[in-house]
C-alpha cells in the first residue's frame, strides 16, 4: 500500500455512493443573502441546516459591531495571544463570558473545535482517564487523543454503562474527567446530566459539558443544558462555540476553577493558534449581548422546532427521541439518505447529509437545523419539500416501510 | 478470569454479521483489510465486549491492533490485570 493509497481509497468509496454527481458534502455557495436563504445552483434556496439558530449571521448590530472593529483594529492579530499580546476586546468577551455564565473565569479559543482540544489536552494527560460519551463529536474525541490520557467511552445517555466503566476504574476515577454534550449535534437529544453529576460526586470525577449546540438555545437564560437542569454548580467546566447561535467563529470554557487561567499555558491549540480576530470577536460580543436582551429569539426558536419535528413526525419520518432544533431523518442506507438530501435540494432546501462513520451508530442522516429566522412561510415551504419526498418515495422514508 | 479463546470466540460472534459471506474468521483475520470494518463499528464492538468481560479498552490501545487475535490478546491482559 502506497503512501496516498488511503486518500484513493476515500475517494473510490465517494464516487461509488455519488456516481459523478454533485457532491453534498461542501456544496458551492454562490452568494449568502440572509441567515435562512442563499444562491445555489444559480437559485435561491432555503437554508435549514446551518446551525444558524439566533439567526444573528444578518443581525445589524452584529455586523456593525464587525465592521466598526474591523476598521479600528485591522484584519486579524497575526498571531497568538503567547506572542502578539490580549487585545483589549479579547479580554472583554471572556469577563463577558465569565459574567453570563456566572462564572469567575472564561478563555477564548479560535475555533469551537479547538476549544475542545485545548481544554481536554491541558485537563488530562497520560496517567488519567477521558471517560467519553460514545456519541462525542469529533473534536473531544481529537483532544483526548491528543491528550495521552486512556480514553474510554460508555454507551451513548446511558447513566448505567458509565457507572459500570466508573466502578471498574477504582481509585483512577478521582482522575478522571467525564466528558458529555448538552444537545447533541447529529439527533438533537440531551445528555441525562442530572444522573451523570450524581455519578460524577460518587466516584469524585470532574465534569466538562460540551454547550456548543445548546448555548442560546436550552435553559431560561440560554446558557445551555446545565441551566436548564440546574446542574451548573456541579459542571466543572462549560465548553462551547460562536459558530452556532452567536453566528462567528471561535470557541471558549468558563469555569468557577482558577485553574481554567493556567490552561493558557498549557493548551497547545491555544498556544499555537492565532487568536481571533477582532471583527469576529466584536460581532461575538454583540450577538452574546443580544442573545441575553432578546430572549424572543429563543422562543420562536422553539416554536419553529415543535412545528418542524412535529410535521416530519406526522409525515412518517424516523426522527431523534427529542424535539430539539436538530431535527434527524433517518434514513436505513446512505443511497436512501442522498436520494432524500437531492431531492429536498432540487426542491429548494438545504439541510445536511450526515453518513457513517461520522453518524451514530452508523446510521444515515438528513440532518435539519431550524432557526429564530425561519419565517412561518420558509417553515411551511420546508415541510412540503418533506412532504413531496415523502409522498414521492413513500418505501424510502416512512416508517411502516422500514 | 476469561481465557483468550473465550475472548476470541465472543469478538467472532460480534464480527460475524459485519463480515462478508466466504470470509473466514480467525486469529489473523484483519480487522480493516479484510473486515472492512471501520473505526466507529470497531469501537461499537468493543463497547458490547467490555461489559460482557467487565472490563475497559481504553481506545488509545487499539492504534497497535490490527486483527481479531491481537484485539482479543488486548482485551485478555486488560482482564488479567483486574
Amino acid at each position: 500500500m502506497s503512501l496516498l493509497d488511503r486518500l484513493r481509497t476515500l475517494g473510490q468509496d465517494r464516487e461509488d455512493l455519488l456516481h459523478g454527481e454533485s457532491d453534498p458534502f461542501g456544496v458551492p455557495v454562490e452568494e449568502v443573502y440572509s441567515a435562512t436563504e442563499a444562491r445555489i445552483g444559480g437559485r435561491t434556496v432555503l437554508l435549514a441546516g446551518t446551525n444558524n439558530y439566533l439567526g444573528l449571521t444578518f443581525d445589524p448590530g452584529c455586523i456593525q459591531a464587525a465592521h466598526d472593529a474591523l476598521a479600528a483594529g485591522g484584519t486579524g492579530t497575526t498571531g497568538s495571544r503567547m506572542a502578539n499580546g490580549s487585545y483589549a476586546s479579547h479580554l472583554e468577551l471572556e469577563r463577558e463570558l465569565a459574567d453570563f455564565y456566572g462564572c469567575r473565569f472564561a478563555i477564548i479559543f479560535s475555533a469551537g473545535y479547538l476549544a475542545n482540544l485545548g481544554m481536554i489536552s491541558a485537563l488530562v494527560g497520560p496517567g488519567d482517564v477521558a471517560m467519553i460519551d460514545a456519541d462525542c463529536h469529533a473534536s473531544i474525541y481529537d483532544g483526548c487523543r491528543l491528550s495521552g490520557a486512556d480514553t474510554l467511552r460508555f454507551r451513548h445517555n446511558d447513566p448505567e454503562s458509565l457507572d459500570k466503566r466508573l466502578g471498574r476504574l477504582g481509585e483512577q476515577a478521582a482522575r478522571t474527567l467525564i466528558i458529555v454534550e448538552g444537545l447533541y449535534s447529529m439527533l438533537g437529544d440531551r445528555a441525562p446530566l442530572q444522573a451523570i453529576v450524581e455519578l460524577k460526586r460518587r466516584y469524585g470525577c470532574l465534569l466538562m459539558v460540551d454547550e456548543a449546540h445548546s448555548l442560546g438555545v436550552l435553559g431560561e437564560n440560554g446558557r445551555g443544558l446545565a441551566e436548564e437542569t440546574g446542574t451548573a454548580a456541579d459542571v466543572d467546566f462549560v465548553v462551547g462555540t460562536f459558530s452556532k447561535s452567536l453566528g462567528g467563529v471561535g470557541g471558549f470554557s468558563v469555569s468557577d476553577r482558577p485553574e481554567l487561567e493556567l490552561v493558557r499555558y498549557s493548551s497547545r491549540p491555544y498556544i499555537f493558534t492565532a487568536s481571533p480576530a477582532p471583527s469576529v470577536v466584536a460581532s461575538t460580543r454583540e450577538a452574546l449581548s443580544i442573545l441575553r436582551s432578546r430572549p424572543e429569539l429563543r422562543e420562536r426558536l422553539w416554536h419553529n422546532a415543535r412545528q418542524l419535528y412535529g410535521k416530519l413526525e406526522e409525515l412518517g419520518y424516523r426522527l431523534g427521541p427529542d424535539v430539539s432544533p436538530v431535527v434527524a431523518a433517518r434514513l436505513d442506507t446512505p443511497e436512501k439518505a442522498l436520494a432524500l438530501w437531492r431531492g429536498l435540494i432540487d426542491e429548494g432546501v438545504y439541510v445536511n447529509l450526515m453518513l457513517p462513520p461520522a453518524t451514530p451508530a452508523g446510521q444515515s442522516l438528513v440532518r435539519c437545523s431550524v432557526s429564530a429566522a425561519h419565517t412561518p412561510e420558509q417553515l411551511d415551504r420546508i415541510c412540503e419539500a418533506f412532504a413531496t419526498l415523502s409522498e414521492q418515495a413513500a418505501h424510502l422514508t416512512r416508517r411502516a416501510g422500514s | 478470569m476469561a481465557i483468550y479463546d473465550d475472548i476470541l470466540e465472543r469478538l467472532f460472534i460480534h464480527m460475524r454479521p459485519l463480515a462478508q459471506p466466504g470470509v473466514e474468521l480467525n486469529a489473523d483475520t484483519d480487522l480493516v483489510r479484510t473486515l472492512g470494518l471501520d473505526s466507529t463499528t470497531l469501537v461499537d464492538i468493543i463497547l458490547d465486549v467490555e461489559d460482557e468481560f467487565d472490563v475497559s479498552v481504553p481506545l488509545n490501545a487499539l492504534s497497535d491492533v490490527q486483527t481479531a487475535g491481537e484485539l482479543a490478546t488486548l482485551i485478555h491482559g486488560l482482564t488479567e490485570e483486574q
